[in-house]
């Protein structure tokens, strides 16, 4: 065979390694799309106002199914179709609580070969104990005190998975709504026993007077959000959400203004959770993915100076030649195995989450009322664009009442 | 000597990436209600009630005051007194109904099970025959209870363990004297996928 010859069958024998390698880097998890009728069945009771997360619910399957809940919850929510949230924020706790140790897509997402958003959301801490603090506020609507409770404790268990020792089971909402619980169920000991933690987190909060009827709950802000940085984009960074300002809310009731306490910023829960296991996975994927390329780039180098050397040189050019293509053939591998290492961190966030959620209590006439919110910047002045009309709404033993509002609306921007 | 090389290549790459494939999905199956089934975390689950509940009808089936009574007492078993101070959501009458019901059938007369959840029903049949609706009979004893539970979280393994410890316990009404007690108590622990941590 002459050097022509060997050359191109060489080359070929290259492509076709470089292709098969690039298929099976391809390799993934199917699942079985559903059908237009299966998504129109699934939309056929849902309020036209909510219908375009419900069927991101149905469409994008098990993959973002939690995460699609969780979003289609609160805008359920936002929207007063509570029965409809509670049914979104309960599918997504099932899943929350379920243990993933054989699960075949987890085991996919810790591979060289995967993204890390290959695998089932879950949400981090902050996002599973917003899922059970929505869920315990519907409990707490209808009288449910006790699953109320069972809600927030769960949550707060959620935030009990910090890397940062300081910041964990801090979460100070949970914390206070699970003693609020335990106030309506006249459980007296078991609510001071709450506040007191309160107090120690959140010192000069003011806990509520056992004669206390009423939870105001204001939402202000965007959502934190998650953002891949660094090499390869395996490291996840938290932001503040944007595009807003108002930072203070307050309601106002029979003619009186009353301020509520900004008990929880989420964005810092998000930003205080510490690094993840799977970051140190990540950087190790990074570290793996820049050898091969390391070792690649210089085999590939060899071999171009090697064949360099087989023209200049005047004996074994054929054997220089053959060394050459042989170098050239074994530095593609690790540089096909370096473009199809993945080690991009998982951005997917819950979007309609607020920045800060402020709460206060108070004594009030057991009537089916309605009270302003009103939202304020840092300087204090008001947004009255912000302003919203909320219902007070009264669980059926009318032992205690429940309002809760937000500035930005939960419907995220969808197209129908 | 290449073409061998490139064969274990090819094998080496192709057995590194893995398909997974669930586009079969699983039929709908019956699993046995005291078993394990095969979707669980750490709260109570099915088994843990069925246990849980035979485990307290045999108790009180052998406890004198309520089974072999002169007099068949009339025993409340439901979940007006039965609290949830745990961290799992729970339904309480999934408990205390299947507790009521397999007493009265193992009970076979011994004790009077009166279904105050069903008041309403009573009355409403009434008045619609025209009678002054009846007193409520009383009861002589009441089924009280709590569930409370223990957790513990090891943030570096991921790890989490769930201790339920539930209690039941038949008051008199007469001078609020616990005739019985039952308690049942169990700890759970998982671990999640690493990504999860």
């Amino acid at each position: 065979m002459n050097f022509a010859n060997r050359h191109r069958t060489t080359s070929s024998i290259v492509r076709v390694l470089a292709a098969l390698i690039l298929l099976a880097g391809c390799a993934s998890y199917e699942e079985k799309p559903p059908t237009a009728g299966e998504i129109q069945s699934y939309l056929r009771d849902k309020p036209p106002d909510v219908r375009p997360l419900y069927r991101e619910v149905a469409q994008d399957g098990s993959h973002d199914y939690v995460l699609n809940q969780m979003r289609a919850g609160l805008a359920a929510l936002d929207t007063g179709y509570f029965d409809l949230a509670e049914q979104s924020f309960e599918e997504a706790a099932i899943r929350i609580e379920s243990i993933y140790a054989d699960n075949p897509r987890a085991a996919s997402a810790r591979s060289l070969w995967y993204e890390e958003g290959m695998k089932e959301f879950k949400g981090e801490p902050y996002e599973r104990a917003m899922t059970y603090y929505y869920l315990g506020l519907l409990y707490l609507r209808r009288g449910d005190f006790e699953n109320a409770r069972a809600c927030f404790k769960n949550g707060i268990l959620q935030d009990a998975f910090a890397e940062e020792e300081q910041n964990r089971c801090d979460f100070a909402l949970l914390i206070f709504l699970e003693g609020w619980a335990s106030h309506c169920l006249g459980d007296s000991a078991l609510a001071e026993a709450a506040y007191e933690e309160v107090l120690r987190l959140r010192p000069d909060f003011q806990i509520p007077d056992p004669c206390d009827n009423l939870l105001l709950i204001a939402e202000t802000g965007h959502a934190p959000r998650k953002l891949a940085d660094g090499v390869g984009h395996y490291e996840m960074v938290y932001r503040r959400g944007k595009g807003f300002s108002e930072n203070r809310a307050a309601v106002r009731l029979s003619g009186e203004t009353r301020q509520l306490y900004p008990i929880e910023d989420i964005a810092w829960q998000a930003m205080t959770r510490g690094g993840r296991p799977i970051d140190r996975i990540l950087a190790g994927q990074v570290i793996f993915k820049k050898r091969n390329e390391e070792i690649g780039t210089a085999l590939s180098d060899v071999a171009a100076n090697t064949m360099i050397l087989a023209s200049t040189s005047e004996k074994n050019q054929d054997e220089l030649r053959a060394l050459s293509l042989a170098l050239g053939l074994v530095s593609v591998l690790p540089l096909a195995i370096a473009s199809k290492i993945k080690p991009r961190a998982d951005t997917r966030y819950w979007d309609n989450l607020p920045d800060v959620v402020h709460v206060t209590t108070l004594r009030a006439p057991t009537a089916d009322r309605t009270l302003s919110a009103l939202f304020r910047e840092k300087d204090g002045n008001i947004q009255p664009s912000l302003s919203r009309t909320c219902k007070i709404h009264w669980e059926p033993a009318r032992r205690a009442s429940l309002a809760w509002t937000r500035s930005q609306s939960a419907l995220l921007d969808r197209e129908n | 000597m290449r073409p061998c090389f490139s064969l274990c290549l090819l094998i080496l790459l192709l057995g590194a990436c893995r398909s997974t494939d669930d586009r079969a999905g699983r039929p709908a199956t019956y699993e046995a209600p005291g078993e394990q089934g095969t979707l669980s975390g750490v709260g109570i689950e099915s088994q843990d009630l069925v246990g849980m509940t035979d485990q307290m009808m045999r108790d009180m089936l052998a406890n004198p005051n309520l089974a072999n009574a002169q007099n068949p007492p009339r025993i409340v078993v439901d979940s007006e007194y039965f609290r949830n101070e745990s961290s799992t959501r729970i339904d309480k009458n999934l408990i205390t109904d299947r507790l009521r019901i397999n007493l009265n059938r193992a009970a076979d007369g011994r004790m009077i099970f009166l279904g105050r959840h069903f008041t309403e029903m009573v009355e409403m049949e009434k008045e619609r025959l025209g009678e002054t609706p009846p007193d409520l009979p009383g009861a002589d004893y009441r089924l009280g209870g709590r569930i409370a539970t223990l957790d513990a979280v090891n943030h570096k393994t991921g790890a989490i363990s769930r201790y339920h410890q539930i209690t039941f316990e038949m008051v008199d009404l007469q001078d609020g004297v616990i005739i019985w007690s039952g308690i049942h108590e169990f700890r759970k622990s998982a671990q999640d996928d690493i990504i999860y941590r």
